[in-house]
């Protein structure tokens, strides 16, 4: 028998038994749909995060202050108070793979205007240099300036969504608000950023000269801050390696002391985040192949009933001449028909799934041609293993015994 | 019953020329288990092509057994079986199948048609293992069949959609599609009232004036005096008529 013909009856007789077909078929077909909206999803996590790693701006380093302790008691990281501004100067000043540096000084109040209260998510005092290191530019007003961190003004710079909570649709540029309880006007609203990796607000955010900060809001006379946010300009492994023997050298630490800072690269956060987003990728699409595996040894069960059922069918089709591998063929084709149609009915419930999820859910979903044909393959490969051994019972039938089959 | 012994005489049993079915002291024995039962004991019969065969016998008496051989469903544990003049004692299974589809045509008791499924589509079942035969001749071979067994304005029922006698004579239309040597018949008429018996058997008998050698096998002496020779069976061995 050609392909064809044999393709043609296996459909025939499914469809002589439509509705144990269009159930055998589900499993599959949920399996399917599953791996190609699970790995749709993981993917589109995994470049949402690149994204949101790519709004920190490019080839970025983050110094932060190392662990102090005393007397065997640790304060734990960032509580090291030697980490300060001027350091920050020096590396600009002496590292030559270094762009730009930004001190961060974090803080963190309620600021008011007009009737109106607010606690951002996040206070810093900075200096001009972030815009650069941020890649971060006001879109209304400008920034502060150097020479307001030199004097310590009471200005600041906020962000998209404090502008829209505050002001509503006013401007808030040359308002003042009230930071502390005390005067600050503002002078700049920033771009729109959007949501950080870590799912935070980047907009949520109030920018001053870190001496307004340190000194006004803090009343600290120190210069220690909190992070150098440091641009590189190429490399920042080169630029990590530099700043360490910088700071080593600043904080007179010895050979084999260790260091009171730490080093963390954009690269390496973006590593890690990956990283555990595909990890999830995998986990989702092994879980999904067990409902695959599920849904193959239906299409085994409803197989070796079929046999079964069919027995003298097969004596029949024996004793008018049908040869082992023709009876072989016809329900291994049976078998391929239904995983077959099943992935394709799969396919497009996944893809649809995956449409509807980033549309309904606001997931970002990304459909990868690479999962769409591993599925496939996978429906046919399930059809073949599974379909084979009811098969190969049908062909080694003894065609007496089948047509004497009640 | 005269006639009939005559055509025996016509081909002694130890002359092997030109019969169509020439069996040679053939026996057939099962293992089951530890226990042997062997259903025909040196059965030798010659079948001329053209000729109208009864084999009769009770139940156990190895008539199914020796039908199955003749019609290359089983093959003889010991013995020779020639078809055509072609010694085919010990081919394998694939072989038998496309000697069952090229030579012979099965009409079953229970008539054996796929449910759910059409006269027309049922007819043209044996076809579908022949090779080189396309879908039109397959049709046209099938509705031709059809035709000669009376059945032509049947085509779309389907077996649940006909009577006793209506599904034999499909089921007879689809052992002719192959243009078969021989037509084995097993009991064809067991399940069948009187009237569609003598419809059944008619048909038989025309057949076998077109050419076809028929072989019947029964229990029933009434269907056994339709053919032109009886073979009676007991105990696995060939006896002699009263």
């Amino acid at each position: 028998m050609t392909i064809l013909r044999t393709l043609t009856l296996a459909v025939r007789s499914l469809l002589r038994n439509k509705v144990r077909t269009a159930l055998t078929m589900l499993g599959i077909v949920i399996g399917i749909a599953s791996v190609i909206a699970m790995v749709a999803m993981g993917q589109g996590a995994s470049s949402m995060i690149q994204d949101q790693i790519a709004t920190m701006g490019r080839n970025i380093l983050m110094v932060w202050p190392g662990a102090a302790s005393s007397g065997g008691f640790s304060y734990g990281g960032g509580s090291s108070t030697t980490l300060t501004v001027e350091d920050g100067e020096a590396i600009v000043r002496e590292v030559g793979s270094v762009r730009a540096i930004a001190p961060v000084i974090r803080a963190r109040s309620q600021i008011m205007y007009g009737g109106q209260n607010w606690v951002p998510q996040s206070m810093m005092g900075t200096s001009p240099s972030f815009t650069d290191v941020r890649d971060w530019d006001v879109q209304d007003g400008s920034f502060f300036t150097d020479a307001d961190v030199s004097s310590s003004n009471k200005v600041c710079v906020i962000g998209q969504t404090i502008a829209e909570t505050l002001f509503k649709d006013e401007s808030p540029l040359q308002k003042t608000i009230r930071i502390k309880n005390m005067p600050f006007t503002v002078v700049g609203v920033l771009d729109r950023k959007g949501t950080s990796a870590m799912g935070q607000d980047q907009d949520d955010v109030v920018l001053a000269p870190w001496t307004t900060v340190k000194k006004t809001l803090q009343g600290s006379a120190f210069s220690n801050v909190d992070q150098l946010l440091v641009s590189a300009h190429e490399s920042v492994e080169l630029a990590s390696t530099d700043i360490t023997a910088l700071l080593r050298q600043r904080h007179r630490l010895a050979e084999r002391e260790d260091i009171d800072f730490r080093i963390l690269t954009m690269n390496e956060m973006a590593t890690a985040a990956t990283q555990s987003s595909q990890v999830m990728t995998i986990l989702l699409a092994v879980i999904a192949s067990i409902s695959l595996l599920v849904g193959g040894i239906g299409i085994m069960n409803i197989m070796l009933v079929s046999v079964v059922e069919r027995t003298r069918e097969i004596g029949l089709r024996m004793a008018v001449g049908a040869r082992g591998r023709d009876i072989l063929m016809q329900f291994l084709s049976e078998a391929i028909a239904i995983s077959v149609t099943a992935g394709v009915i799969g396919m497009a419930l996944g893809v649809g799934a995956a449409l509807a999820i980033s549309e309904i859910l606001k997931w970002p979903t990304q459909i990868s041609a690479g999962s769409i044909g591993v599925a496939f393959g996978f429906s046919c490969a399930v059809g073949v293993f599974f379909g084979f051994y009811p098969a190969l019972r049908a062909a080694r039938m003894d065609p007496i015994e089948a047509l004497r089959h009640e | 019953m005269g006639e009939a012994a005559g055509a025996a005489d016509a081909v002694p049993a130890d002359e092997m020329t030109a019969s169509l079915i020439d069996i040679e002291n053939v026996t057939k024995v099962y293992h089951l288990g530890e226990v042997d039962i062997v259903p025909l004991r040196g059965v030798s019969l010659h079948i001329d092509a053209g000729e109208s065969i009864a084999i009769m016998g009770a139940s156990g008496s190895g008539k199914t057994t020796l039908m199955n051989i003749i019609g290359c469903m089983d093959r003889p544990s010991e013995g020779t079986y020639r078809l055509d003049g072609q010694d085919i004692s010990r081919v394998n299974a694939d072989e038998r199948a496309g000697l069952r589809n090229a030579k012979f045509g099965f009409v079953f008791q229970s008539f054996n048609l796929l449910s759910r499924t059409s006269a027309l589509e049922n007819v043209e079942l044996p076809l579908l293992y022949r090779p080189g035969v396309s879908s039109k001749e397959r049709r046209r071979r099938a509705l031709a069949a059809l035709d000669r067994v009376g059945l032509s304005d049947r085509l779309n029922h389907h077996p649940s959609q006909l009577s006793g006698g209506q599904q034999q004579r499909v089921a007879i239309a689809r052992a002719l599609v192959t243009d078969p040597a021989v037509v084995l018949a097993d009991e064809p008429t067991g399940n069948l009232d009187s009237t569609s018996e003598r419809d059944i058997l008619a048909m038989f008998a025309e057949l076998n004036a077109a050419g076809i050698t028929v072989v019947l096998v029964t229990h029933n002496p009434e269907i056994g005096k339709h053919a032109n020779r009886v073979i009676r069976i007991r105990d696995g061995r060939i006896v002699e008529e009263p």
